[in-house]
């Protein structure tokens, strides 16, 4: 048994403060958790494609001024709303696993 | 010179990546977008990390991950909405089928015939209110529905069975239920030899087997006529001495025109040749002999009298029968009037939708045929 959509409630939370291409949300992930949670920066483009096709992103195309067109995501209602039903599950799957394993300092106790 | 070998090295990158999304099938418009959103990302990741050696550009790269590996991942993203499409086509194209199904029995319901339609059973015939330029409306109705089932096979890349047994069995179960309630399944031909059963509306079963005693009536009227008939037009015979009743204005009535004006047709409508002018014409119409057995036209068309009339009442047992026979006995013979024909309808349905299938199968080798070309193009030489 694990928490299997880890990567879908990484980059939903990532969009959770606004607007950002792919490498961004990358970004994002990698400086927010300090570096802990390092993966294949290419990972997020399936993930982003399928919530896309879900409903739970939306993408346009920004022009860049002497660049090619970015394709920058957001965050949808419906992707606002099950981000806070994935944290809400996270929750409940960290607390049981604390539960089991307990903290430091339970354990000295 | 750094930048030099950055460009090189993203540009393999892209190229490999290119080639393995085109191996899964993500083409067009979709793989542009990818190559581009890819390209992006790499040329700031290189902005940000300002490699200063190979190196340090080929650790940024491998940092981007496996483009086999985002390949694989980003096909299966693409198929999973996909297959949930594949699916509802059909199923939508089922429940369209289950309206038009039900629209018609519906219609079979509200429409019935005026008197003097011309239909001797009193029930409209639904293939003329619908198909009411007649058979070029009926067969470019068939055509469409199969061209309609080819493309839902086309569209859904796999061999449709499930969708056309689960239609055919809601429909056949539909079909039971509704003709249970409303209509008596009265068979044609003896009771274990029926030829096919018709739902008579339960209103209108005493209308029908009146019907079909009137019938038998005309019938018996035609076997006298065409006896009186044998003994006035012979050789021996004066066109003087031939009834009203055995000619049509300044003509003569042949056995065959005889029955076909007692069955309703206007003299007027009669083809020439069952109303000849001439007696020698019509003397031979009815005393020739064309058969093996050595009856005359006469003969034949009197021998045939009895032998209809024995259908229609078998019929009218048929009918008589079938209203005293417990609901039970009813819904089987409903079940048994409705289960082939529905079965076949829905067996050439999926027949066409398998045919659109072997259609995808076959631009789908020519589609691999084309990518392993691009692919062969694409791969650098001496790679």
């Amino acid at each position: 048994m694990g928490y299997k959509p880890t990567l879908e409630a990484l980059v939903l939370g990532a969009l959770w403060e606004g607007p950002l291409h792919g490498y961004r949300v990358s970004l994002a992930i990698r400086t927010k958790s300090e570096d802990a949670l390092r993966m294949g920066d290419n990972q997020i483009y399936p993930t982003l494609h399928r919530l896309e096709a879900e409903g739970l992103v939306v993408a346009e195309w920004q022009q860049q001024l002497g660049k090619p067109s970015r394709k920058v995501y957001s965050l949808t209602g419906s992707g606002r709303a099950r981000l806070e039903q994935l944290r809400k599950e996270w929750e409940r799957y960290a607390a049981s696993f604390i539960a089991v394993i307990g903290t430091g300092s339970a354990s000295h106790a | 010179m750094l930048e030099s070998i950055d460009t090189y090295l993203v540009k393999q990158y892209l190229a490999e990546l290119k080639r393995e999304l085109v191996i899964r099938s993500v083409l067009g418009a979709r793989l542009e977008h990818v190559m581009a959103e890819v390209a992006d990302h790499l040329a700031e990741a290189m902005e940000a990390a300002v490699p200063d050696s190979e190196e340090e550009v080929v650790r940024v790269i491998r940092q981007f991950g496996d483009p086999k590996r985002m390949a694989t991942q980003l096909s299966a993203a693409y198929e999973q909405p996909e297959s949930k499409r594949r699916f509802l086509w059909p199923l939508a194209f089922l429940i369209v089928a289950f309206v038009v199904f039900v629209s018609r029995v519906f219609s079979f319901a509200l429409f019935t015939a005026k008197p003097g339609s011309g239909d001797p059973n009193g029930f409209v015939i639904l293939g003329h209110r619908f198909l009411g330029n007649g058979i070029w409306s009926g067969t470019l109705f068939l055509f469409f529905c199969a061209v309609a089932f080819a493309w839902f096979g086309f569209r859904s890349r796999r061999p449709l069975l499930g969708q056309f047994v689960a239609g055919a069995a809601l429909l056949i179960a539909g079909q039971t239920i509704w003709y249970a309630a409303t209509s008596y399944p009265v068979g044609a031909g003896a009771r274990r030899q029926v030829e096919w059963y018709e739902p008579v509306p339960r209103g209108q079963i005493d209308r029908h087997i009146a019907t079909l005693e009137s019938d038998i009536a005309r019938e018996q009227e035609i076997g006298r006529l065409l006896v009186a008939g044998r003994t006035v037009y012979t050789t021996q015979g004066s066109p003087t001495a031939v009834p009203a009743s055995l000619k049509v204005g300044a003509g003569y009535l042949t056995p065959e025109g005889l029955r076909e004006v007692m069955g309703g047709l206007r003299p007027d409508e009669l083809h020439p040749s069952l109303r000849p002018s001439s007696w020698k014409e019509a003397v031979t119409a009815w005393t020739d002999r064309p058969y093996e057995t050595g009856a005359t036209f006469a003969d034949e068309a009197i021998a045939r009298v009895p032998r209809d009339i024995e259908f229609v009442q078998l019929q009218i047992d048929q009918a008589n029968w079938v209203r005293t026979q417990p609901l039970s006995v009813q819904i089987a013979l409903d079940l048994r009037m409705v289960g082939l024909r529905t079965a076949a309808i829905s067996g050439m349905a999926m027949a066409a939708s398998w045919g659109g299938w072997l259609l995808w199968l076959l631009s789908r080798t020519f589609e691999r045929l084309r990518r392993r070309l691009m692919v062969r193009q694409m791969t650098p030489e001496g790679a």
